[in-house]
């Protein structure tokens, strides 16, 4: 269980903080969509079987501002994910955002959460 | 007192050979004895004479400076400017200036030489000049004012720096020069004629054959040339530029032996006659030669400096006088035996009138050596030869193929061939030697050696020859180069696509669990999506594929720079009914797409939304279109011209077989992007030969051209099979298109496919042509079933709820305003605005739980 799903659980306080995105079946598997809240585009990347399925990051390229991260193409290596940016290639791991051929770049990550058939998402407001 | 040790070294002459001499010194070990004093004659330390003519260009004198001025002091060296030496009394070992008397150990005469003057009535005018020091120019700058026209005699290579020089005075330039030709020592007849040519297209008039026989005043100008056929020539200024003369008469009044036409006679140590005295550069004589370029002056400038501080191992031993260089902005070569003077020596020459260009091999009798060459025009063939030349390396046993247009795709020299000192990396000079060496010190990848060695990182023309030499050093020190396709795989794409056909692999899935490992990258994903849709042409959006596609092919679109996309309506050989072309109009006006017109005549709309994506594709295809495949690695159009239907010149009807090649093979998925074109007569202009599959009518049926691309280094593509009619041409183009996907790397173009084939194009005749490897059948069955499973991919989007609602930008809200990604106008369309402005956060913070 991820540390987000506990402290739903945990915490009702944070249960009601939380808010549902989008539906499960909105995602694309081992593949992203983007969504929407107040001012945030979000990336959603959904690996079902992995350990963690469900990724929140930026949906805006650092690099040239535009909203396309969603549409990158994901990748593995030592057993880490990634994605891979759409324009120009780089590549963020999905676990913390962080670019991994130029360290000045990163992509806001976003708390998300899959619970019974919903993505929820701890708005950044609430960290 | 330490002084009773110190040893005085005194260098007479600081240009650039002396210059060198000073730091080549300094670099040695066992200097510590000895004060270094240097002499110059002229008022400010060595500059760059080869570059001198620079001085016109930017008037920066301290530019062409060789050291700072404070190198001297730094390096405790004593140098008198403006105190030329007067005499050498050797008895007493001292020398003689205007301002004093220096004792020395040790003499180096660097004392260079001067232009020639030849004895002309009227040679000492004031406007008659010569060109070789920063004082000289100073006197042509100032010779120059009020003056119009300016001559220089002497068409070698000096005489062509000096002309440029008066163009960037912006004189009107005039070479004079005695010979038949520009260059004589350096090029040929038909090479001196090609440069003269040239030279004069650039403004510069060229008078050969001209001895001058006196100057007097001129009536127009300041002065008239009189040559010795009784015509004239008038001119503001001349400069004289017939020839350098070594600067030996502190030597020949010293008794120093001299050469019969002058030179200080030097032994392999550089030392004259008297061993406490060296002589180095263009004033030095070793075994008759004098040497006129810097470089030799510098391998003297080394040995002499070796030689005085005890290092015997060093000797001078001759040097290669070939030259490349830019003269007035013409690239001119010369190699060692330019003239074919060896005995029995024959020659190999390319000349192209058109493109200005000459070539010149000079061979062995029996065609195995490269003895000399001779370039006007193009200087990218310079290295190769020279290291042909120099090393002695066995001549390949097609030599014209070094000096035809490289475009032929024969191979330059290989790996391996290579010796160690050739130059890989013009840019940056980097030796193969340099990058065998940083091999051996651990650097393991090519990676590497780019951020070692700077090598390929300039223009980046060298790429292709380094890599193929880092993995040729690799592969000889027993490392094994990788070829697998990324982490997952431990295959190549041509296994992988091998493994895919043998076991009737249908997903990415069943692949990476059975040959594979880990979950993929975005490598592979594409590489494999691209492989399964060469073998069984499923929908490339069918569920388990979907998210194997590059970002283009997800969305069946190009994605531009601000996050839209553009959208590419097929045309096929650009043949388009006014009522389709108006339907195209009305859909861009609608959505308000930039348009233009594609290289590949075609249409392409700009800065559409991910949303709007299938209501305009909806439009297009009700309007009769289909996917153009711009986004895919597959056919992209095949041009043509209007051919026999309209050309009075045309001999078959291009466009027919452009619209039939180019349904033929819509939406086949390759190795990379496939683009051809159809020609209706040998004029050309659809410019078949810059495709990867060119045809070209004949009287007799068509001429079928392979592997030629456009882009950044572009390729013409080779005559294939000629005289083919319908049913040929179509056999051979579906057999070469399966052999490539079938066999080539990822993301590699059909010309690098073809050079990388063993064999290259005559291998690939043999297997298309005359199925040497019983294959042909097959390769046209595969391409038969991925013809026959064509579909509009659009189409099929359209069709399936799931696929279409990929195009929805957010799974949770409404599609955003066009406008919040930036657009102004520009000409009546919309581009992209510089500074996106997208109604979202984009600030990232960090963040944790």
């Amino acid at each position: 269980m991820s540390q987000l799903a506990h402290a739903l659980e945990s915490q009702p306080s944070l249960q009601q903080q939380a808010v549902i995105l989008c539906r499960q079946q909105d995602l694309v598997p081992f593949s992203g969509v983007a969504a929407r809240f107040a001012e945030y585009a979000i990336a959603l990347f959904y690996l079902p079987g992995e350990t963690v399925e469900l990724y929140g990051l930026s949906h805006i390229d650092p690099v040239t501002k535009a909203p396309v991260m969603a549409h990158g193409l994901l990748g593995e290596t030592k057993g880490e994910f990634y994605v891979a940016a759409p324009l120009h290639k780089q590549q963020y791991r999905l676990s913390d955002g962080q670019c991994l051929s130029d360290s000045a770049l990163t992509l806001q990550v976003f708390k998300v959460q899959l619970l019974d058939g919903q993505v929820y998402l701890l708005p950044p407001t609430e960290y | 007192m330490t002084t009773s040790i110190t040893k005085q070294l005194l260098v007479i002459g600081n240009g650039m050979v002396g210059q060198h001499f000073i730091e080549q010194f300094l670099n040695q070990t066992e200097t510590a004895q000895w004060q270094l004093t240097v002499f110059a004659g002229e008022d400010r330390p060595a500059y760059d004479r080869v570059h001198l003519s620079d001085y016109f260009s930017d008037g920066n004198a301290a530019k062409l400076q060789l050291v700072a001025d404070s190198f001297y002091a730094e390096n405790k060296v004593t140098l008198k400017l403006d105190e030329p030496v007067l005499a050498i009394d050797r008895a007493a070992k001292t020398v003689t200036t205007a301002k004093a008397r220096y004792c020395y150990d040790k003499l180096v005469l660097a004392t260079g030489s001067y232009p020639f003057v030849p004895p002309i009535a009227g040679n000492d005018n004031q406007h008659c000049l010569v060109y070789r020091t920063i004082a000289d120019l100073e006197a042509i700058r100032a010779s120059s004012k009020g003056a119009r026209t300016g001559v220089v005699i002497g068409g070698g290579l000096l005489g062509l720096e000096a002309a440029n020089a008066l163009k960037l005075q912006g004189l009107e330039a005039h070479v004079v020069e005695f010979a038949p030709q520009l260059m004589p020592v350096q090029l040929d007849k038909d090479g001196g004629e090609l440069l003269r040519c040239k030279i004069a297209q650039l403004g510069v008039s060229v008078h050969t054959d001209k001895a001058t026989s006196s100057i007097s005043a001129g009536s127009e100008q300041r002065l008239q040339l009189n040559f010795s056929d009784g015509t004239v020539l008038q001119t503001d200024l001349i400069v004289f530029s017939a020839g350098i003369r070594p600067q030996d008469s502190l030597a020949k009044d010293a008794g120093l032996e001299l050469g019969p036409r002058g030179g200080i006679v030097i032994n392999n140590q550089c030392q004259s006659s008297d061993a406490d005295i060296y002589a180095i550069g263009e004033c030095a004589l070793w075994q008759g030669q004098l040497f006129g370029l810097v470089a030799p002056g510098y391998q003297m400038a080394r040995t002499a400096a070796a030689v005085l501080t005890g290092d015997n191992s060093q000797s001078f031993s001759g040097a290669d006088m070939s030259t490349k260089l830019k003269l007035l902005g013409v690239d001119v070569g010369s190699i060692g035996d330019a003239h074919g003077r060896t005995p029995g020596a024959i020659s190999l020459r390319y000349r192209n009138d058109l493109l200005g260009e000459y070539r010149k091999l000079v061979l062995s009798a029996d065609g195995k050596q490269l003895l000399g060459a001779v370039l006007v025009g193009d200087n990218s063939y310079y290295d190769s030869l020279l290291q042909y030349a120099l090393n002695g390396i066995a001549l390949p046993a097609d030599p014209h193929s070094l000096i035809l247009p490289q475009s032929s795709g024969k191979p330059l020299l290989g790996p391996a061939a290579l010796p160690a000192t050739a130059t890989l990396c013009s840019c940056h000079n980097v030796s193969k030697g340099a990058i065998c060496a940083a091999l051996d010190n651990g650097v393991q990848d090519l990676a590497g050696i780019k951020s070692c060695t700077k090598a390929a990182t300039g223009c980046g023309g060298c790429a292709a020859l380094l890599k193929s030499v880092v993995e040729h050093e690799l592969t000889a020190r027993g490392v094994a180069v990788s070829s697998d396709l990324c982490e997952h795989f431990s295959y190549s794409r041509q296994q992988l696509y091998h493994l895919v056909r043998v076991d009737g692999l249908k997903t990415f899935n069943e692949l990476i669990s059975r040959h594979g490992r880990g979950h993929g990258c975005e490598i592979c994903k594409p590489a494999v999506a691209s492989i399964l849709a060469s073998c069984w042409n499923e929908p490339v959006l069918a569920k388990p594929h979907v998210a194997l596609q590059d970002t283009n092919d997800t969305f069946l679109a190009n994605m531009q720079k601000n996050g839209t996309y553009s959208v590419v309506p097929r045309i096929p050989g650009g043949e388009i009914t006014p009522a389709m072309l108006i339907s195209i109009g009305q859909v861009a006006e609608q959505y308000q797409l930039y348009t233009k017109i594609t290289g590949g005549q075609r249409i392409d709309l700009f800065g559409a939304t991910l949303d709007q994506l299938p209501l305009i594709w909806q439009q297009l295809i009700d309007a009769g279109f289909e996917t153009g495949h711009a986004y895919g690695k597959s056919l992209r159009t095949v041009k043509s011209c209007v051919g026999s239907t309209w050309c009075r010149y045309g001999v078959q009807d291009s466009v027919s077989m452009a619209i039939l090649l180019e349904n033929r093979y819509k939406g086949v998925r390759a190795p990379h992007k496939i683009k051809m074109a159809v020609s209706g007569c040998t004029r050309e202009c659809a410019e078949a030969q810059s495709k990867d599959v060119g045809v070209i009518a004949t009287e007799n049926g068509w001429n079928l051209y392979v592997c030629g691309n456009g882009g950044m280094k572009p390729r013409h593509a080779d005559l294939f099979a000629t005289d083919l009619n319908d049913q040929q041409l179509l056999s051979y183009i579906d057999r070469l298109l399966m052999f490539y996907i079938k066999t080539a790397d990822r993301l590699q173009r059909t010309a690098t496919w073809m050079n990388n084939l063993e064999g290259g194009l005559d291998y690939l005749r043999e297997v298309i042509i005359n199925d040497s490897l019983g294959l042909c059948a097959e390769l046209e069955a595969q391409m038969q079933l991925l013809i026959a499973n064509y579909q509009c991919e659009w189409q099929t989007v359209l069709n399936d709820p799931v696929q279409r609602a990929r195009f929805n930008s957010y799974v949770n809200a409404a599609a955003p305003a066009r406008s919040d990604f930036g657009f102004v106008p520009e000409r009546g369309q919309l581009i992209p605005s510089r500074q996106l402005n997208i109604n979202v956060s984009i600030e990232s913070k960090e963040t944790s739980l």
